[in-house]
């Protein structure tokens, strides 16, 4: 018996290791994360958690384990306990798609970031989807690439070794795609390799090693790589190896503080940033829905390109560098 | 014989109240959800844990058979895989074939498990960590990495299709555990998978075939996983190549909190059925409270600790 009453005793502990109970009149919004795996995903929540707080609002949320089904589950989770919205991030846009009915049978609209579901955004109570272009900021990309070339050499040439993203992902299309639509009327900027590194530093710093090799020293003049994780991995193989001469030329996406220092630091040439920044649009996206205001059903998000090859550049960089250091941002 | 009955009967005592503690665990969460949660005992709520948690519990009840065969069978959450991109590839062209296909797959999955296993002697943890890494890899090839869509609207309301109030896959889980509990209690195949778990010489000596029960506990697992896959891709509505990932360790932890032993030969698969729903039941719960995810592990991990320890208390 005594052990019975000890198993409850840990039970009850636990259940009350976070006090439930919201008994305020402010929105409660649920937010639905799809995984808190990488530090994207983390940066993504606390900004949600930040502007939540910022803006007046109350806030649950919980992550799915990068799993469909489990997403799913949560989702239902969030719903039943009658949120007056639903922000999600949703794992993959088929899968996830039934949550718009369910938030169309509960009556409570339905924000998604980053990834959109199947369902028009703008329809029933799926009221906006805010997301980043991904073509967009690796066009911006790659015209900038260009530019350099041309300040460097004098004339549009130069070879560019690419590492990609996880094969196959929206993501890793759109950036590739992009990043060669600003290349094509530059027929002497060559892609001369291109590889995926899956997203993780050390796949980046692999797939370095092996360009490193195949490609000796005044042979490649950019390395462009789909995410930070993969640039700072990609930088530690050049490091190792020596090459010194690519230092400061590579150009990445994502926009995280480790990396955004070494743009400060010259070891990058420029990051164009996909901060997981969704909370203010989003909430501001949804106590404007909730006051019976018009919501744009998609909006897309602007991405700054840091680097300090102009002043003008090198201010702002700086000055948001600084600032991520003053707020301990990771993003 | 005498000797074996007399452990017979002391096995059953013990289970008897391993049972009432198992119990008691299951009111004490049941109490905890309705304290925390006037949501908790709500209908919808209910249904959402079935719902939601209902893969898991298919697969439980095949490892639950495994485990008293006193092997283990990893490879499950990647046949779960499989079966949804097969599902998703061959629907369009017949349901049924598509059906018939992924069952076919995955029992011969398991039998391959199982004679593998049965020739080569190796362990099963290692045996069935590889064919884990290959059946993702075939799943993988099929769908080329991406989700696959296809599976029919009518199917993927399935999952979500309640009969008088209660979500079909209800019945569908009374009626896999009623199996798997009449298999292994009543048919002298399931009885024998006792024997080959507790003492496995001992069986060989009472003229027990061992490789055919083991490959027959492999193929009732592949079964099981085929059945969880059906549901799972009823649930997610396409195929997920990379989905399913570590439902394995779901099902076993259902399967040893329900009492189930690692060193085999002992497990009630009604026991497996009850610690489902504890882990179920406890993961809605922490949800409901809004703990953090970086938390709630340590919940399961506690239950796990608490329900094998008390029982390994006592045996000691």
């Amino acid at each position: 018996m005594r052990r019975i009453s000890a198993v409850l005793l840990v039970l009850l502990l636990v259940s009350f290791m976070s006090a439930a109970g919201f008994a305020s009149d402010r929105p409660l919004i649920a937010f639905s994360q799809v995984a808190m795996n990488h530090p994207w995903r983390i940066a993504m929540t606390n900004d949600i958690v930040y502007w939540a707080e910022v803006l007046g609002v109350d806030l649950i949320w919980n992550e799915a384990e990068a799993d469909a089904a489990i997403q799913l589950t949560k989702v239902r989770d969030l719903l039943l306990q009658e949120p007056d919205a639903l922000i999600m991030s949703p794992f993959q846009a088929t899968a996830l798609d039934p949550v718009k009915e369910m938030c169309d049978e509960a009556g409570i609209p339905l924000v998604t970031i980053d990834r959109s579901i199947d369902s028009e955004p703008g329809t029933g109570m799926y009221i906006s989807f805010i997301g980043k272009d991904n073509t967009k900021l690796a066009r911006e990309l790659g015209e900038f690439v260009a530019n350099y070339l041309y300040e460097t050499y004098g004339e549009y040439k130069g070879n560019i070794v690419e590492i990609q993203e996880a094969v196959g992902s929206s993501a890793t299309i759109e950036r590739y795609n992009g990043f060669r639509e600003a290349l094509e009327q530059y027929p002497d900027i060559q892609i001369i390799a291109t590889q995926s590194g899956h997203g993780y530093r050390v796949e980046g710093t692999k797939v370095m090693e092996n360009y490193l090799e195949r490609f000796p020293a005044g042979t490649i003049d950019i390395v462009y790589t789909h995410s930070d994780e993969m640039g700072l991995g990609a930088l530690q193989a050049i490091k190792a190896a020596g090459r010194t001469e690519l230092i400061g030329r590579l150009v990445t996406v994502d926009g995280q503080r480790a990396a955004i220092e070494t743009v400060v630091n010259g070891e990058h040439l420029a990051v164009s940033d996909y901060a997981p920044h969704f909370g203010e649009a989003a909430i501001k996206a949804i106590l404007a829905y909730l006051a019976g205001e018009e919501v744009e059903p998609v909006q897309m998000l602007d991405s700054n390109l840091y680097h300090m090859t102009t002043d003008e550049g090198a201010n702002f960089t700086r000055n948001y560098y600084n600032r991520m250091l003053a707020e301990d941002l990771f993003y | 014989m005498l000797q074996n009955q007399i452990q017979i009967k002391h096995k059953a005592g013990r289970s008897f109240s391993s049972n009432i503690v198992l119990l008691l665990v299951f009111a004490a969460v049941m109490l905890i959800g309705a304290l925390i949660s006037p949501l908790f005992f709500s209908v919808q709520n209910m249904r959402n844990i079935i719902v939601g948690a209902a893969t898991f519990g298919i697969l439980a009840s095949g490892m639950t058979v495994i485990l008293i065969a006193g092997e283990i069978d990893l490879s499950v959450g990647s046949q779960v895989a499989l079966t949804s991109v097969l599902m998703a590839t061959l629907a369009p062209i017949s349901l049924t074939l598509a059906i018939v296909a992924s069952i076919l797959a995955t029992v011969t999955i398991g039998i391959l498990n199982g004679v593998l296993l049965t020739k080569t002697k190796m362990p099963s943890f290692v045996l069935t960590l590889s064919t884990m890494g290959i059946v993702r890899s075939i799943a993988l090839v099929i769908g080329n990495g991406q989700p696959v869509y296809g599976v029919p609207r009518s199917y993927s309301n399935l999952a979500n299709t309640t009969v008088g109030g209660i979500p079909l896959v209800a019945f569908l889980l009374v009626a896999i555990y009623l199996f798997t509990w009449f298999f292994l209690k009543y048919t002298t195949l399931g009885r024998s998978i006792y024997s080959v778990g507790s003492n496995s010489e001992a069986a060989r000596l009472t003229g027990i075939n061992i490789d055919r029960i083991t490959v027959a506990a492999y193929a009732i697992s592949g079964l099981m996983a085929g059945i969880a896959g059906l549901y799972y891709t009823s649930y997610v509505t396409l195929g997920l190549p990379d989905g399913a990932v570590d439902y394995e360790t779901e099902a076993i932890t259902a399967a040893i909190i329900g009492g189930a032993s690692f060193f085999g030969g002992e497990g009630v698969v009604t026991n497996t059925l009850l610690g489902f729903l504890i882990v179920a039941i406890v993961k809605n719960i922490l949800n409901l409270m809004g703990v953090s995810p970086f938390v709630q592990p340590v919940a399961i991990g506690l239950l796990i600790i608490i329900a094998v320890g008390v029982r390994t208390m006592r045996k000691s």
